[in-house]
């Protein structure tokens, strides 16, 4: 019998925040960089990271009774 | 704006002319694509819940992995959508008094700047091709030597007849210079 935690399922989660995170910022200081960030280069990443506030909130939303310590049972 | 000079070594003599990118209407279909990948997954939602209704349960790890996996499609699609943009926006030509530019942006990571000058120009042809195009004026400039291999290719640019007017005129006007030019190398001293 194979068992873990549900927390474990958050650790790719988590580990595909910090990539979108990092990808969000290579995309703004691409806009910098190229002296592109103007009201439409903030509009667009206003509008990237206000989808991404209101998609993380709702994630907590949905999430936000489960019991993370409780196993998972595979096999 | 973004600015031009950044990416080319401008002469002491030599002036920007004009700055072309893409017609903004080319990134409609970039829009209706994003919405069509937004739509899909609730489309999706509704049929197994209503097909499998004791499926996703809200304890269940189906349920927090269509809830995770939910959020990561979203979140990926939106950086699909800035990366799109940032692909359509650095996308730029530039005509100067002697050169013609080509600043290209491929995905993130990528970026091609190629340049001709303007007396090397032999054709300067453009291509509206569609309704689209046809509607709201826009489509392909192409630039040409006499190489057979060196070819600029403005894409999606507004108004290219009176793009390529342009063109020839400002390598008409430096033509006739490098003549004149040429012309006083060759008279003798006095």
């Amino acid at each position: 019998m194979f068992s873990f935690s549900l927390f474990w399922l958050l650790i790719p989660y988590i580990i595909f925040l910090a990539i979108f995170v990092v990808f969000l910022i290579i995309d703004i200081y691409h806009l910098i960089e190229a002296g592109a960030y103007n009201a439409r280069g903030f509009f667009v990443t206003f509008f990237v990271a206000t989808l991404a506030v209101i998609n993380l909130t709702i994630t907590w939303m949905l999430l936000s009774d489960i019991d993370w310590t409780e196993p998972l049972i595979l096999f | 704006m973004i600015e031009a000079e950044k990416f080319i070594d401008k002469k002491s003599d030599e002036e920007i002319k004009y700055t072309l990118r893409r017609h903004p209407i080319t990134f409609l279909s970039i829009i209706f694509f994003f919405l069509l990948l937004f739509i899909i997954p609730a489309g999706v939602f509704f049929l197994i819940n209503g097909i499998f209704p004791e499926l996703i349960t809200e304890q269940g790890v189906v349920y927090i992995f269509l809830v995770l996996f939910g959020s990561v499609y979203y979140l990926s699609i939106s950086l699909f959508f800035f990366a799109k943009y940032i692909d359509f926006y650095l996308d730029l030509w530039v005509i100067t008094t002697e050169r013609v530019i080509d600043i290209e942006q491929f995905g993130l990571f990528s970026r091609s700047v190629s340049e001709l000058d303007l007396y090397r120009i032999q054709d300067v042809t453009t291509d509206i091709h569609g309704v689209f195009p046809t509607l709201f004026n826009y489509g392909n400039v192409k630039v040409k030597t006499a190489s057979e291999n060196v070819e600029i290719v403005f894409k999606n640019v507004p108004h290219p007849p009176e793009v390529r007017s342009h063109i020839i005129h400002l390598a008409d006007l430096q033509t006739t210079e490098d003549d004149r030019v040429g012309e006083d190398h060759k008279k003798p001293k006095q």
